[in-house]
């Protein structure tokens, strides 16, 4: 039994040893979608170019394991070792020079002055709070933006988690080539106060306070309609049109999935935007397309009652990793809820 | 037998990838835009969805004035599928028909969905858990081969 175990451990082992992480499929796999084809960026941030010079292995793996809470950047927490290193190795391939490791040591600084400084050079970018100004993620591709790239949220926990206090000094003594981000000798400070400013950036980690998960709320909205079925959607697309959405022409929820004979013709959805607020949502989230247009869809039930059938927006835009976006749901969700409320008065 | 069962467990050790539940299915393509929805609703049909219709979402953005580059939301579903659950879960009714936004970036388009896994946890009916995956292993099948053909 054991010599056939071992027989079999050692034919195994060109097959492990083959099937060793593929750093460029993985990245291909997890990476590219968002970070684009040899990372020149997209929905993700720009990781090529003369940035990548400054990223350490260890930033960079740490970043693939944190994520950025609420940024998009999801932690990839079930990849095992071996294949985030194969992916590190696989970004790190497109550098021109050797990477740089940056020690763990703490740099000593005063936060007071950090802040101060902070305020006056860097929150015009990354925010008083470092939450960053920039709205939306990655790059500018297909559609306006503030920033070309958007700056980063330095209080973001998955950021301080993988950033070393050397590596922070360090970038700001040199900039961001390739970004807006200046140097200190643009910014006109002293290495003390470089040192300030590390500390009072480091502070965010302290103050750093888990976003509290919202209330449980359902995911779909429903509600009853006083009214008949024809009545119902008259309503709603005139509450539509007193709100200033632009509806869309009727669908049956059925219609297009069979001929028109068949389709259960008290299935409406009615579809309808708000395109200013889309095009701010759009611009927060280009992703958003997977839960779009806003829908009621009125439904007649056997007994001849009618209900309203909603995505909660406040629940589906959780599944963006998108801080900026849930704010904005929050708005789009009153919206829908005058809807309702005016459409069943 | 107790051989065979150890070879085999040790077999799938070896074999085991770590499955990422992440929520956004995604997949890029380097292909023109339209060339990529005439493969993407092909590869629908392969797995026997319909497209319902496509939502232009850079039509209504341009027509507002907003700059916006190719940008279409395809609805896909299964009448049979959709009938069921639509009667037995009409909790299920905002979600369906499932929904692909295929936006152009640059010189490439990417396919984006929704994980339906992911609304799990929201509809915790286990007649629910099994379509959710059926329809997660779908989708990845459908990117896969959108992947795949563009290197034909």
């Amino acid at each position: 039994m054991t010599r056939i175990l071992a027989v079999f451990a050692l034919l195994m082992l060109p097959a492990a040893a083959l099937a060793a992480p593929d750093g460029a499929e993985l990245y291909t796999r997890h990476c590219s979608v968002c970070h684009n084809d040899n990372g020149m960026g997209g929905i993700g941030l720009p990781l090529n170019g003369e940035k990548l010079e400054h990223f350490s292995r260890d930033y960079l793996f740490k970043t693939i394991r944190n994520g950025r809470p609420g940024r998009v950047m999801p932690p990839f927490v079930k990849l095992s070792d071996a294949q985030v290193n194969a992916i590190v190795d696989h970004v790190m391939s497109w550098r021109k020079t050797k990477p740089r490791q940056w020690p763990d040591t703490p740099v000593k600084g005063d936060p007071v002055n950090g802040e101060r400084l902070f305020r006056e050079k860097c929150s015009a970018c990354h925010g008083d709070d470092g939450k960053s100004k920039g709205l939306g993620t990655g790059v500018t591709l297909s559609r306006e933006r503030q920033f070309k790239v958007v700056p980063p949220a330095l209080n973001n926990i998955g950021f301080l988690r993988s950033a070393t206090d050397a590596w922070i000094r360090y970038t700001i003594r040199n900039g961001r080539p390739g970004t807006i981000m200046p140097s200190q000798k643009d910014f006109g400070i002293s290495d003390k106060e470089v040192n300030d400013l590390v500390a009072y950036i480091r502070q965010f980690e302290q103050k750093h306070n888990e976003r509290p998960k919202p209330e449980q709320e359902p995911p779909t909205l429903v509600f009853d309609s006083p009214y008949d079925f024809v009545t119902t959607v008259t309503n709603l697309k005139e509450t539509l049109k007193g709100l200033n959405f632009r509806y869309f022409p009727d669908r049956y929820m059925e219609m297009g999935l069979a001929p028109d004979e068949q389709i259960n013709k008290k299935q409406l959805s009615l579809r309808f935007c708000n395109f200013s607020l889309l095009y701010k949502m759009i611009n927060i989230e280009p992703r958003l397309g997977v839960i779009l247009p806003c829908r009621v869809t009125v439904v007649e039930q056997e007994d001849g009652s009618v209900k309203l059938y909603l995505m909660n927006m406040k629940v589906a835009t959780q599944l963006f990793n998108n801080e900026q976006l849930s704010e904005l749901a929050e708005e789009m969700h009153e919206n829908l809820m005058e809807l309702i409320e005016e459409a069943t008065l | 037998m107790k051989t065979f069962k150890t070879l085999l467990l040790l077999v799938t050790m070896m074999i085991a990838v770590p499955a990422q539940a992440e929520n956004m299915l995604m997949v890029r393509v380097h292909d023109d835009f339209e060339e990529t929805m005439i493969q993407l609703k092909a590869t629908l049909n392969d797995y026997g969805y319909r497209i319902a219709h496509i939502q232009k979402c850079d039509g209504g953005l341009s027509g507002f004035g907003y700059k916006t580059d190719l940008y279409k939301s395809v609805f896909f579903g299964k009448f049979e599928e959709m009938r069921r659950l639509t009667r037995d879960h009409p909790e299920i009714i905002p979600y369906v028909p499932l929904k692909i936004a295929v936006m152009k970036e640059k010189d490439t388009v990417l396919l984006v969905a929704m994980n339906p896994t992911t609304l799990e946890p929201l509809f915790p009916d286990p007649g629910l858990r099994i379509q959710f995956e059926r329809w997660e292993s779908d989708i990845r099948a459908i990117f896969e081969e959108m992947r795949d053909k563009q290197k034909l």
